[in-house]
């Protein structure tokens, strides 16, 4: 019987025996995970086509947005997206100095009527936006947003790249990706196919053709430059704090490694004594033989 | 006078800097302060040049009316 201690036994058992064990677990773990990437099910409509992966600058580990792209994704936003999704989470101020001047948000927040009030008659009145208002809503509620929409509910865009799984990449798939169903499939009145969204079958019809928006800096609007841009607006939506937090974070990579590296170091200069001295037991049955050596 | 001493660069900084508590204390906060302007003000620059073009104080003159 062979055991794991290494008090009895041979090494080489040992050492076989471990072998066995390591190659068992990377072996197991590697087939697992090609088997759960490359599985084939009856069922696999329902989770949806995997989207690619996009070379989006914010995905690397060390990269942030590019504010350009966020400007041209608002205006997408503003033009096409917000007749049917409000953007609650997100306010005019949030836009200064990320991707407008201030001058620049409160000309588009006056651009739109808020209820206020009441006022000293205890009546509400509209005025125009100022830059603590929210990103103004299509629909009053979510009644009103069903009705206008055959039932299906927009959803609120503000945390939507964090909100579903495959973020960006999902969101720009979803959006450049309608196409006619496969023969045999059948989507009913109402709905559009949509690979990428599980079920096949979303209520959202295509928005974004090419030339369905002019950019101001000129930048070539075809469909896929649009969705890139609406996506990248709505990663920053959902992550503000991004450049902050990834700038944050290599400080700490580079200083806690630092400071790991030193503190080993230091451990193993303190026990050095320790872990180098050497222990000799002398028996008593050797006291004797000593004994006599010595006389 | 000073008593017998080694005439090593560490023992001078051990002397001067390390054994007395007060000096020690010093020591840290002194070179925390220093180590912390350099690193921040040299990461910045890295930083700066590696996001270059992206940021919105790249892009914000386009936009500024006079």
């Amino acid at each position: 019987m062979v055991r794991f201690s290494t008090q009895a036994g041979s090494a080489k058992s040992y050492n076989v025996l471990m072998g066995a064990a390591a190659a068992t677990a990377v072996g197991s773990g590697v087939s697992l995970y090609y088997l759960n990437k490359n599985s084939a099910h009856a069922n696999m409509e329902a989770d949806g086509l995997h989207p690619a992966d996009h070379p989006f600058p914010q995905k690397k580990l060390m990269g942030t947005f590019d504010h350009a792209s966020i400007r041209r994704g608002f205006q997408v936003f503003k033009e096409v997206c917000a007749a049917c999704h409000s953007m609650d989470l997100v306010y005019w101020r949030n836009l200064v100095d990320v991707a407008y001047t201030e001058e620049e948000v409160r000309e588009m927040a006056a651009e739109y009527q808020y209820t206020d009030g009441p006022d000293d008659s205890g009546d509400m009145f509209e005025r125009p936006g100022k830059l603590t208002d929210p990103i103004p809503r299509p629909y009053a509620n979510e009644e009103a947003a069903r009705a206008a929409n055959g039932g299906a509910l927009p959803p609120d865009l503000s945390l939507i790249t964090k909100a579903r799984h495959g973020g960006v990449d999902y969101i720009y798939a979803l959006l450049t990706g309608y196409c006619d169903p496969p023969a045999g499939v059948e989507v009913r009145e109402g709905l559009n196919y949509n690979p990428y969204f599980p079920g096949g079958a979303i209520a959202m019809a295509q928005n974004i053709f090419d030339g369905v928006v002019e950019f101001e800096d000129g930048t070539p609007n075809t469909a896929s430059q649009i969705s890139k841009d609406v996506v990248t607006f709505l990663n920053w939506a959902a992550e503000p704090e991004l450049d902050e937090r990834k700038k944050i974070g290599v400080k700490a990579l580079m200083l806690f490694s630092t400071l790991t590296a030193i503190a080993l170091w230091i451990k193993r200069n303190r026990w050095h004594t320790l872990k180098s001295r050497k222990v000799v037991f002398n028996s008593p049955k050797n006291w004797q033989q000593q004994q006599q050596k010595k006389n | 006078m000073v008593g017998g001493f080694t005439k090593s660069i560490s023992s001078f900084t051990y002397r001067t800097f390390f054994k007395k508590e007060s000096t020690y204390f010093t020591t840290v906060v002194a070179s925390g302060v220093a180590f912390s302007i350099a690193f921040n003000t040299m990461f910045e620059k890295y930083w700066d040049s590696k996001t270059a073009g992206t940021k919105w104080v790249d892009i914000k003159g386009r936009y500024i009316k006079e």
